[in-house]
């Protein structure tokens, strides 16, 4: 552990220590995640960004104790929450552990929710069981949280089958119901990625204001670096299930340090610029299936040497940002 | 274009993994093993057995199963075993020739209906209504009462009872194949709807087909039972596996050999016939390779 | 990369006019019948040769409906769409056949749209095997120049979909629509399901076939990055209709129907730094079914700028400035240009 990462766990919402999670797959095992470690603040927002198969969803359904045990492997890690420290990544029944602190809204809103009942009775359901609400009190919670997540109309919302809904309208269910146990910690796992680009800026806007009223620290997953840049004040990037660079937004997007992250923010197309989003990056992501030696980023890497391809460099702090990379790129100033 | 991805060879790490024979299995082997025998027995089995099977020997009635006789005798002193051989053949050729029938009818009408829609649908959906408002054994009763029941007659009997479920299952198989963005693709690049059919649909239907069929198969060795119980199936005294069984049924507490000999065999074949089919669909996708 | 805009360069190669497709919904117990989806209600757009013109919108706004009615994979309800100024429609069974080779198009999901049965070589060659264009060793060849042109070689030819990439799969989806020889390729959502770093190499890729085979694009796309990088002329849809067409610079600089405003706006940058200063612009309420519009401006029950004068007259799409049509009654003029 570095002495960033033990200042942060002091006054941690959660911080999850050297998570790493291997998977049965039809063709082997995937190394899917190979030692992470994070910590977030209460009311802070992090972001966690990579492409598919970085290990970025693995990784946060881990830490929630949401995978499903017949394709694990392997899993070890800490979690902590608060006061309370678990070591067993993988959990019989996910619900009673870790729910009252952690909570998750997926991207696929619809599809988590169940077609042929009402959002009001799966939501009058869920407060029910985790709260011991009679039907009553908790139809009126149901409607104070659908308030809260703005939906205008909370009575016929309530009286809706899903697929009455629009993504957007079933994505802010989604997160009623997540912070409907009042969580330490909200992890949004690509919220946005199914939904139209207006209505994602409306459910980005509304995480940030139950983030401003509640001050429950925000995990974002996220593909798209524009959403993290809107979100997040802490930026994880994730390369083949490690973090390959740690840094606030500000410095991240300034001037990253690592040839992925700084690769893939040049090359994500932006509206405000006219210039051809330069150099596309070469090759493809790695076969998790197989693992190298060295940095799991070198054969698609300009500046990769003998090095990198024999030796696995660790995410080394400096100031406040880490870096993984023996040769990283940038800023001759130091931060 | 600086490197890209597209240089990177195709994934064959699943496919160097195990050969089709290492998949095959010990199990499966055994099966086919058992498949072949049913074959030779059809093929050579009435040539060498046909005594055995067909003359009663009334000294040797109902005697269970023992060294001379492994499998028993029947009621009427004919060596079980001998007759299950002889069997083979008449009781193969109508259950294969029946599913295949079935399949034929079945798969054009649901090809039709799923791929084409509004009132081909209708009309093919109606055929497959009427059938099951049939009952099987009055038409069978029927059919072969006007026709006469020879193997012919039978086969294109039981087959066209089976088409039902044939049909079914390939019209929801097609509607769904029809939703697929590469039938539109293929449509894009200008292919003729009888092409589309021939390249896209009918091949990537065919192994929901095949797991109907070897369910179907049992059904068929089954009818042809109850139709020869009535006497209408294979005529006494050619043996048939169906048959066998049900002449056993009078005697299944006094002299259970007579059903279990028959039946072991229909179970095994069936067992065999599926499995293989499952790992023939299994092999013949290409979209399970990764 | 700015001539092409120029509507004297050369002729109208695809063009639509008017065109309307609407759905009609099945009855309910075949009692009552319900109002026809209208997905594409009234849409006009011209594509010259050379031309990049991208479409733009969100989900349910009709843009995919109007690529399929494009490339005469469905028939308009209202309207014509024209070839070489021949109504597709009415044309002959060879002048159909020829359009339906000049146009062709890509699908959003590679993996779907490629029939996992087949090899790669199998699905390129099916449109020249449909057609039966040239000998079986000309087929082969051409397949075999498409693959290479797309970056894919030999051994890919041979390969199954299921064994490549999603950037890979994406390839052999254009090396079936270059195969024909098209002169008009319709991309619908080429990128969309693809990460980030394979999306720029496909966009390098559709640029350099751009240039290399002549090829005019219609690019159907949410992404609103992406459009800019490969679109020489935008138009933005809004429940079926267009609401703002102009040239790509002229479109990012300063765009003037509100929808338009909005939706740039809404577009996540990734700089903290410009984020942080952004005003982003939430509309109200949800877009409004398309089997059910509101009178008039169909924008207006989502704008800010709502007039009575929305609700009762529907803005007709006019020229506002060179080279820029904008349906709104009340146009957002650049300020500083």
């Amino acid at each position: 552990m570095t002495a960033a990462s033990d200042t942060a766990r002091d006054e941690a919402a959660l911080s999850v220590g050297d998570l790493r999670v291997r998977l049965r797959a039809r063709a082997g095992i995937v190394h899917a995640v190979n030692g992470i470690s994070f910590a977030v603040r209460a009311g802070e927002i992090v972001g966690i960004v990579g492409e598919s198969g970085s290990g970025k969803s693995v990784a946060m359904m881990a830490t929630l104790g949401l995978l499903d045990a017949q394709i694990v492997e392997q899993a070890s890690g800490l979690v902590t929450v608060g006061a309370r420290t678990w070591r067993d990544i993988v959990v019989p029944d996910p619900w009673t552990s870790r729910s009252p602190e952690l909570a998750i809204v997926f991207q696929d809103a619809i599809a988590a929710l169940n077609p042929v009942l009402t959002v009001g009775a799966q939501m009058t359901d869920a407060l029910a069981a985790r709260h011991g609400l009679a039907t009553g009190p908790a139809r009126a919670r149901a409607r104070e949280l659908l308030d809260a997540v703005r939906i205008a109309d909370a009575a016929r919302v309530l009286d809706s089958y899903p697929h009455q809904l629009s993504g957007g309208m079933c994505q802010r269910v989604m997160i009623a119901i997540a912070i409907s146990a009042e969580p330490k910690v909200l992890v949004a796992d690509e919220p946005t990625t199914a939904l139209d680009v207006t209505v994602q800026a409306q459910i980005l806007d509304l995480l940030r204001r139950i983030r401003d009223r509640t001050g429950m620290a925000i995990v974002i997953i996220s593909h798209d670096l524009g959403v993290i840049a809107r979100m997040a004040s802490q930026v994880y990037v994730m390369y083949a299930g490690r973090i390959v660079e740690s840094a606030p937004a500000g410095a991240l997007f300034a001037d990253p340090r690592h040839p992925y992250s700084r690769a893939l923010l040049q090359c994500s197309p932006r509206i405000d610029r006219d210039d051809r989003a330069s150099g596309a990056i070469p090759g493809a992501p790695p076969d998790m299936r197989r693992r190298r030696p060295g940095c799991a980023f070198a054969p698609r890497c300009t500046q990769a040497t003998a090095r990198c391809g024999a030796e696995e460099p660790a995410l080394i702090p400096a100031g406040v940002r880490s870096v993984a990379c023996w040769h990283p790129v940038g800023g001759g100033r130091h931060d | 274009m600086t490197g890209i991805d597209a240089a990177a060879p195709p994934d064959d790490a699943a496919a160097s993994g195990a050969s089709p024979w290492r998949r095959f299995g010990i199990l499966n082997a055994l099966f086919a093993l058992w498949l072949i025998a049913m074959l030779i027995a059809a093929l050579f089995g009435p040539a060498f057995l046909a005594e055995q099977a067909m003359l009663p020997r009334l000294d040797f009635r109902l005697k269970p199963p023992d060294a001379a006789n492994w499998l028993g005798t029947d009621a009427v002193g004919r060596d079980i075993l001998a007759r299950v051989v002889v069997a083979a053949r008449p009781t193969l050729t109508i259950a294969l020739g029946g599913v295949a029938v079935g399949l034929v009818i079945g798969t054009l009408i649901g090809t039709l209906a799923g791929y084409c829609g509004g009132w081909v649908n209708l009309v093919c959906m109606a055929l497959v209504d009427i059938k099951l408002g049939f009952p099987t054994i009055l038409f069978a009763i029927g059919v072969i009462a006007v026709f006469g029941s020879d193997t012919a007659n039978l086969v294109i009997v039981i087959g066209v009872t089976g088409f039902v479920t044939y049909a079914r299952v390939q019209r929801g198989v097609v509607l769904k194949i029809k939703a697929q963005p590469y039938i539109e693709a293929a449509r894009a690049v200008g292919s003729s709807h009888a092409r589309i059919l021939a390249l896209h649909v009918v091949p990537n239907a065919l192994s929901p087909l095949l797991i109907v069929a070897s369910i179907d198969l049992v059904r068929v060795i089954l009818l042809e039972a109850s139709l020869s119980f009535i006497g209408l199936g294979i005529q006494p005294p050619t043996p048939s596996w169906g048959g066998m069984i049900n002449a056993g049924r009078d005697y299944l507490q006094t002299a259970w050999w007579i059903c279990v000999g028959p039946g072991l065999v229909i179970m095994l074949t069936a067992l065999g016939i599926s499995r293989l089919g499952d790992w023939l669909r299994d092999e013949l996708d290409p979209s399970l390779v990764t | 990369m700015i001539d092409a805009t120029s509507p004297l360069s050369t002729e109208i190669l695809l063009e639509a006019d008017s065109v309307c497709v609407h759905f009609q919904a099945a009855s309910r117990f075949g009692l009552t019948r319900p109002p026809p989806v209208r997905a594409v209600d009234g849409v006009s757009l011209r594509l010259v040769a050379g031309d990049s013109l991208a479409v733009v919108g969100e989900s349910g706004c009709g843009k995919s409906t109007l690529a399929r009615a494009l490339a005469a994979l469905i028939a308009p309800t209202a309207g014509q769409v024209r070839y070489r100024r021949r109504d597709v429609a009415t044309s002959g069974c060879h002048e159909r056949r020829l359009m339906r080779r000049a146009v062709q198009m890509v699908f959003q999901n590679p993996s779907g749209a490629l029939d996992p049965r087949l090899r790669v070589e199998t699905i390129v060659r099916e449109g020249l095997d449909a057609g039966a264009i040239g000998m079986r060793a000309e087929r082969v060849a051409r397949v075999a120049h498409a693959l290479d042109m797309v970056g894919l070689g030999a051994q890919h030819a041979r390969a199954y979909p299921g064994q490549l990439s999603g950037g890979q799969q994406q390839r052999v989806g254009i090396a079936r629509a270059i195969v024909m020889a098209p002169e008009v390729l319709i991309c619908d959502e080429v990128t969309s399901a693809l990460d980030v770093s394979i999306k720029v190499q496909i966009v390098e890729l559709l640029m350099s076939l751009r240039d290399s085979l002549g090829l005019a694009y219609l690019f159907i796309s949410h992404d609103l990055g992406i459009v800019r990088q490969i679109a020489t002329r935008v138009a933005v849809m809004y429940l079926g209709q267009i609401v703002e067409t102009a040239s790509t610079a002229s479109f990012y600089r300063a765009p003037a129907h509100p929808y338009s405003v909005a939706l740039l706006s809404a577009v996540p940058i990734p700089d903290p730094a410009i984020e942080a200063t952004r005003h982003h612009i939430e509309l109200l309420g949800e877009v409004p079914s398309p089997s059910n519009m509101p009178t008039g401006c169909r924008f207006r029950t989502r704008c800010a700028q709502a007039q009575p004068r929305c609700a009762a007259e529907a803005p007709e799409l006019r020229d506002f400035g060179p080279g820029r049509a904008v349906a709104c009654h009340y146009p957002i003029s650049a300020s500083a240009d």
